[in-house]
């Protein structure tokens, strides 16, 4: 349409030829849809305006135009394309039959639900699984008969660095990790430990019998983690020797007669046939409550704002943009 | 659909390009071009209406069913064919005529507190 008008056009001066031309370039700041509805008639009205502007005064008559045309351009292009984006806005309005209330908020919410049960699901599966081992052990102090400094200081000794680094040296712990965890590379001794520290969780079962008098021997559960079920249970049994060994050693190391401290494994650690992390089954849990909390949430959010933008619109008066 | 707004008066008041175009239109039909230069001889060359402005008001008073394209097409002797023309509805002559009367109103306060003749001291053009 606008190349019809363009090559229809009656013989002219140079000048406002290469106006016209200029200005049919200049319409695309226009969004499409009004260039495709009144170009052809813009550039039609430029090209009479322009005549008039040269027939007036000539060059300084066009140039005073083209003046007062880009300052039109400008302001009107800004103005359509602000419109173009109330009038999308104002399409809710058109939608307003199909939108109900309820059917919408149960589709946002389940899109919603969905979304974040997904990426709970996807968390779950792509952390990395970690399985847990436990040793269980019995400390007593036959001579005294009180074990009310045990429970206080034997969970301390047994995450002691004295105790795990026999653990380190004798499961040769550096060089394992070493190859693990460092391209083969024998990692330090105290970061052997530090490492083995944070996988090492110790509990007192039971201090007190049931009228409340301290136990002269008390259980004590030693756990390690580790994302190889293996490795978990070797790790376990491990701080269970370098312990028993330390105690034995520091005390009475030739005289087994006099023993102060007496340390009986009740139950070595194996390997565990499922992982403690990630919780599977709490996961599903948590991403479903997430999920229908967040979706709830969320649908009555954009419920709200579509009934905001449905008032706005029935509210706005055309005539006062123009 | 959206409803239409039939209440002239709730239209009101008007911008001074919707109100020059709908004056230019209540004398009959006229054409992009010609609705211009009815517009800057009303107005002694005060109000110079570019191709933007006046074709997005036309838009949006097209949309408002205050001015409508009018289907006859005079002899291509006479005009370009290609050349669209608009004229007032009937929803469009009542808000013309009540901004006008609006304005009347105005201009009788003015008179009334002496104001109007300091506002001809006023000079220079207007654009819209």
């Amino acid at each position: 349409m606008l190349q019809e008008v363009w090559m229809s056009r009656q013989p002219e001066s140079k000048a406002v030829e290469h106006s016209c031309r200029l200005y049919r370039r200049l319409l695309f700041v226009y969004p499409k849809a009004h260039r495709e509805e009144y170009g052809a008639a813009m550039l039609q009205l430029f090209r009479d305006q322009c005549r008039d502007a040269w027939a007036a005064t000539f060059s300084r008559g066009l140039i005073s135009f083209w003046l007062h045309a880009m300052a039109d351009l400008l302001k009107t292009s800004i103005l359509e394309h602000v419109s173009n984006l109330n009038r999308n806005r104002f399409m809710f309005t058109l939608f307003r039959p199909t939108i109900k209330p309820l059917p919408a908020f149960f589709g946002i919410g389940a899109v919603v639900f969905l979304a974040v049960f997904s990426v709970c699901m996807l968390i779950t599966f792509i952390y990395p699984e970690a399985y847990a081992s436990t040793a269980t052990i019995l400390i007593g102090s036959p001579s005294t008969g009180d074990s009310s400094d045990l429970v206080r200081n034997e969970p301390l000794v047994i995450t002691s660095s004295a105790v795990l680094e026999k653990t380190v040296q004798a499961m040769d712990l550096r060089d394992v990790w070493g190859k693990k965890y460092n391209n083969g590379v024998p990692i330090n001794a105290s970061d052997a430990v530090a490492l083995l520290k944070a996988r090492l969780e110790v509990s007192v079962v039971a201090g007190h019998d049931a009228s409340g008098r301290a136990l002269s021997e008390i259980p004590l559960r030693i756990r390690t983690f580790s994302d190889n079920p293996e490795e978990a249970a070797r790790l376990a049994n491990g701080v269970v020797d370098a312990y028993r060994d330390f105690r034995m050693k520091e005390y009475h190391p030739a005289d087994t007669a006099s023993i102060l401290m007496k340390v009986t494994v009740l139950d070595r650690a194996i390997p565990a046939y499922r992982p403690v992390r990630p919780n599977k089954p709490l996961n599903m849990v948590i991403g479903a409550l997430a999920g229908i909390l967040l979706g709830s949430i969320i649908a009555s959010i954009v419920l709200g704002i579509v009934a905001a933008i449905r008032k706005k619109s029935n509210a706005a008066r055309i005539p006062q943009n123009a | 659909m959206p409803r239409t707004e039939t209440n002239p008066q709730n239209f009101l008041p008007l911008t001074p390009a919707v109100f020059h175009i709908l004056l230019a239109l209540a004398d009959g039909e006229r054409h992009g071009y010609a609705i211009m230069q009815e517009v800057a001889q009303s107005t002694e060359g005060q109000i110079k209406m570019g191709p933007g402005t006046l074709y997005g008001t036309i838009k949006r008073l097209l949309a408002a069913k205050l001015v409508e394209e009018s289907e006859e097409r005079p002899d291509p002797n006479l005009d370009d064919e290609r050349r669209r023309y608009y004229k007032l509805t009937g929803l469009g002559r009542g808000v013309v005529e009540a901004e006008a009367e609006r304005l009347a109103a105005l201009v009788k306060l003015a008179q009334g507190k002496r104001l109007i003749g300091k506002a001809a001291h006023v000079a220079g053009g207007l654009d819209v």
